[in-house]
């Protein structure tokens, strides 16, 4: 059997995302220096952030309205995409919470920052 | 000893009626959304379900209403109306879906009500009418239907591989 995988559960503007737990720093407030935007639409406050650190030194901030708890999931609840969705940089998949499916976020591809791949020489 | 006219006419009886066998039908599922009364092939539809909690996706197009659970799967859901821009569904929790599945692409379609499978006539078809905007690109044709009154014939794969073509080149 699989390893359950921990996943931060937060809300932003009344939409529950999740986010692997090893990707979170911390939970801080918004540094809006540090923020990486809104990514998955306009948080109604923002006051807090996930804060994530892609490279190794420098912190980025993701706002969000409030964490809503550290769920460790079974494999089986997680899902990828359908094709039909389409390609996302950021959404990676799905955690099937009964018959709510809750988006799952790669954290470090909200990074806008992130150098862009070099054309093939 | 001769046959009576009833045995002669009962040999000769065709197995069928024969206004159907001259008349060939093809079944389709019957929905309503908004003023529209449409139809999709029913070899297309895999089953019809009750809209579950929807999952709205950033950056999706606007047809793209968001992604559910059904049966263990992530499903899209996408709202005709929009898509074929003719206003936009209002999204009610528990409203109908049709799960919608062409080349083993899986999609949930809104409605606002489900009338049902029926037998539609091949001759009763009739072009898409001319004119009628963008919606006629996706229409097999339309019927004029004894119960339904107007029913737009959809081209289900169509409108699935242009939606998936949107979604992807975005």
């Amino acid at each position: 059997m699989s390893a359950r995988v921990d996943i931060v559960v937060f809300e932003i503007g009344g939409l529950r995302y999740g986010a692997d737990m090893t990707q979170v720093r911390r939970i801080d407030r918004l540094e809006p220096d540090a923020s990486v935007g809104a990514p998955l639409g306009k948080p109604f406050e923002g006051r807090r952030a996930l804060v994530f650190c892609p490279d190794g030194d420098r912190e980025l901030h993701l706002a969000i309205d409030t964490v809503l708890a550290v769920q460790s999931v079974p494999p089986d609840d997680l899902r990828r995409l359908p094709p039909a969705v389409g390609p996302s940089p950021f959404i990676i998949g799905a955690w099937l919470d009964r018959d709510a499916a809750v988006l799952l976020v790669d954290l470090f591809a909200t990074n806008p920052f992130r150098p862009t791949e070099a054309p093939n020489a | 000893m001769h046959p009576t006219p009833l045995q002669r006419a009962l040999a000769e009886a065709p197995d069928k009626a024969r206004a159907q066998a001259a008349r060939p039908d093809e079944e389709f599922f019957v929905f309503k959304l908004g003023e529209l009364t449409l139809a999709v092939t029913s070899g297309y539809v895999r089953e019809v379900a009750r809209l579950t909690p929807l999952t709205p996706l950033p950056r999706a197009p606007s047809f793209l209403l968001g992604v559910v659970g059904n049966r263990g799967q992530v499903m899209p859901v996408i709202d005709l109306l929009r898509f074929l821009q003719q206003g936009e569904s209002k999204v009610v929790r528990g409203a109908r879906i049709f799960v919608g599945d062409s080349n083993g692409l899986l999609v949930a379609f809104l409605t606002d009500a489900v009338v049902g499978l029926r037998r539609i006539f091949v001759a009763d078809k009739l072009p898409p009418p001319a004119g009628g905007g963008s919606a006629t690109e996706f229409l097999m044709g339309v019927v004029q239907h004894r119960e339904l009154g107007t029913v737009s014939l959809l081209d289900l794969p169509k409108v699935l591989q242009s939606a998936r073509a949107t979604v992807v080149r975005r």
